[in-house]
């Protein structure tokens, strides 16, 4: 309630709604509290020194709150949030905004004053603390759906905006990919997620869509897969919900996939550890590009 | 009831912070609205009332009025420990902060970065947002340990949870923690474990359930400069080797990040590639099959030469 009051000096004649949405509150709780506020003041309280609401019609003013009519000081978590928010925003900005790099650090810097010293560096958002946009680009995957990314690609420097067809997501070194088809370059390729900055559904469909083989019908196909070790990376990478699978069961692994690429690389790069058992056809496909790989650093040597 | 509370608990403010000298108790009973009843329901009241202002922040200064009656102290609210005070600023900044709340929308701290906001726009500087980049960014941590762990760090409580091993164990974990950061789009808690007595990294996603706090405020000693972020980059992303890879031509994006292309021919970029975890590497390396060939270091080659290997006679 004390916020209410700053909040209307600054923002006279709002709308009852509007201020109760602001707040996160029903339009009763905020009358309610209007009336209360309406009842306090200095000492004396006649009309001198009680606050001055209006909000009969429906519209919010105040006047005669000039103690109570400077914002609060920022808590601990809220100052955090502010902090991390700007730091997560530096990490991904755009690398040609130097100036509002520049702006971040000295607002943080600003906040940091609010905080015991020690935290500062105890708690920090990084590069890729912002969103990956994994959902939206999640639910366009059964729907062979296309999604409108900006992309910043760290190798050019840039952020590009560009439509793709997402298929599968991936984890390597610690990072999540998204394997898509990407009209821009029309190829198949990996995004990072941490790198996708913004990602909405594209409303087109099928306009340049790419030609799917069967294997990519949208369809998911079950796996079978034999785990000697690494569970925890495989429930992670095929996304796996780890109650669903019985500890005693947990050797023999059902998962699935859209498509026998991504299921061959993703198997493959356990080395070993773990084993496709079915389908059949795609056991022998990870076993020949096993060789294929291997011939490879033969003929190298 | 509570909205004659709530209007004590007002009036109590106002007056502590509209008063140029400190009021004392007396002068606060007969002034201000709300304090009735016999003298000990009244200072019950006002004890109570304190605790609740202190809860949410407020400061009350505390002095005696007169050294010569230290039994009778007096009571204020000092306007500058009261109020926000982020000196000057201007739209384009007000915007970017806006901005930095919004981005919690959804995520660990939502509720303080939404009332961060309306402290914000209560200042009543109005937000440039041409001066930035037409972004809607999302923070990507919605566990619900972020903020006791947060606590529980600046505070030095030493923490107990449940974590995932790498065989899908879980594990009670007994952590003195230090520091919370995200490095590629994952969150991490660093701390001493007190069962392996050593530091460890903890990812905040395979926590499971809740964290409990075992000790009190203050339980164990942190490092006075620990940087979290640095510690991060020593132990788990500084690239401290360099591989020569060869990547087919217009495959192997996810490994082209840092890499730098040495020679070229029609079929293969030759590339130097930096990593930091050996494991991890061969792991994106054999996840490009015959699209990346590792020439050097030899011992990284023979590794992932015997992988394969491996693989070929899993699925014989």
């Amino acid at each position: 309630m004390l916020d209410l009051v700053p909040y209307l000096a600054t923002h006279q004649g709002i709308p009852i709604e509007e201020l109760a949405r602001e707040f996160g509150i029903t339009t009763a709780q905020l009358t309610e509290d209007l009336y209360t506020l309406w009842m306090c003041g200095l000492p004396g309280y006649t009309a001198l020194e009680l606050m001055d609401l209006s909000f009969d019609t429906g519209y919010v003013s105040i006047s005669n709150a000039e103690t109570l009519a400077r914002p609060r000081t920022l808590n601990r978590d809220e100052v955090l949030a502010l902090i991390l928010g700007l730091e997560a925003l530096q990490g991904d900005a755009d690398p040609n905004h130097i100036k509002l790099g520049e702006t971040i650090s000295q607002l943080v810097s600003k906040l940091i004053g609010f905080l015991d010293t020690s935290v500062q560096q105890r708690v920090q958002a990084g590069t890729g603390a912002l969103s990956n946009q994994r959902g939206v680009i999640e639910s366009a995957i059964p729907s062979r759906g296309s999604v409108e990314i900006s992309y910043h690609s760290i190798s050019r420097d840039e952020v590009s905006k560009r439509v793709i067809h997402p298929l599968e997501f991936s984890t390597l070194n610690e990072v999540d990919y998204v394997l898509a088809y990407c009209e821009l370059t029309t190829s198949y390729r990996t995004f990072r997620l941490d790198r996708i900055v913004d990602a909405k559904p594209n409303g087109e469909h099928g306009g340049t869509s790419p030609k799917m083989n069967s294997s990519q019908s949208g369809e998911k196909f079950p796996i079978t897969l034999n785990v000697g070790s690494r569970l925890r990376d495989v429930v992670e990478r095929f996304n796996l919900d780890v109650a669903s699978q019985p500890l005693a069961s947990r050797k023999n692994l059902n998962v699935e996939s859209f498509t026998t690429d991504w299921a061959i690389r993703e198997i493959m790069s356990f080395g070993g550890e773990v084993s496709l058992e079915t389908p059949q056809d795609l056991r022998n496909s990870l076993r020949d590009r096993a060789l294929r790989a291997l011939s490879a650093y033969e003929g190298s040597l | 009831m509570a909205s004659r509370k709530n209007e004590r608990l007002l009036n109590l403010t106002i007056a502590l912070l509209a008063t140029k000298r400190y009021l004392t108790k007396s002068e606060i009973f007969r002034t201000i609205e709300g304090y009735e009843g016999s003298a000990e329901s009244k200072e019950r009241m006002f004890e109570r009332d304190k605790d609740d202002l202190r809860r949410i922040g407020i400061v009350i200064d505390v002095q005696g009025v007169d050294p010569g009656f230290e039994d009778e102290p007096g009571y204020r609210i000092h306007p500058d420990t009261y109020s926000l005070n982020l000196g000057e600023l201007n739209g384009a900044e007000v915007a970017l902060l806006s901005l930095a709340a919004e981005a919690w929308r959804g995520a660990a701290l939502d509720e303080p970065a939404q009332s961060a906001l309306v402290k914000l726009r209560s200042l009543g500087i109005a937000s440039d947002f041409d001066a930035l980049p037409n972004l809607s960014p999302r923070l990507n941590v919605s566990s619900p340990n972020f903020v006791p762990l947060t606590r529980a760090i600046t505070d030095q409580i030493t923490v107990l949870f449940t974590y995932t091993s790498a065989q899908l164990e879980q594990e009670r974990r007994t952590v003195n923690p230090f520091g919370l950061g995200s490095r590629q789009g994952n969150w991490y808690l660093v701390g001493y474990d007190k069962a392996r007595s050593d530091i460890r990294t903890f990812r905040l996603d395979r926590i499971v359930d809740q964290v409990e706090f075992t000790g009190k405020k203050g339980s164990f000693v942190a490092e006075s400069s620990f940087d979290v972020l640095a510690f991060l980059d020593s132990t788990l992303f500084e690239k401290r080797q360099v591989a020569e890879v060869s990547i087919r031509v217009g495959r192997g994006h996810a490994l082209r990040g840092d890499a730098e292309i040495i020679s070229t021919d029609e079929e293969f970029d030759r590339c130097r590639i930096p990593y930091s975890d050996e494991s991890q590497f061969i792991d994106s390396i054999l996840w490009h099959a015959d699209d990346a060939i590792v020439h050097e270091p030899a011992d990284l080659r023979d590794k992932v030469v015997r992988r394969l290997q491996a693989l070929v006679s899993a699925h014989e």
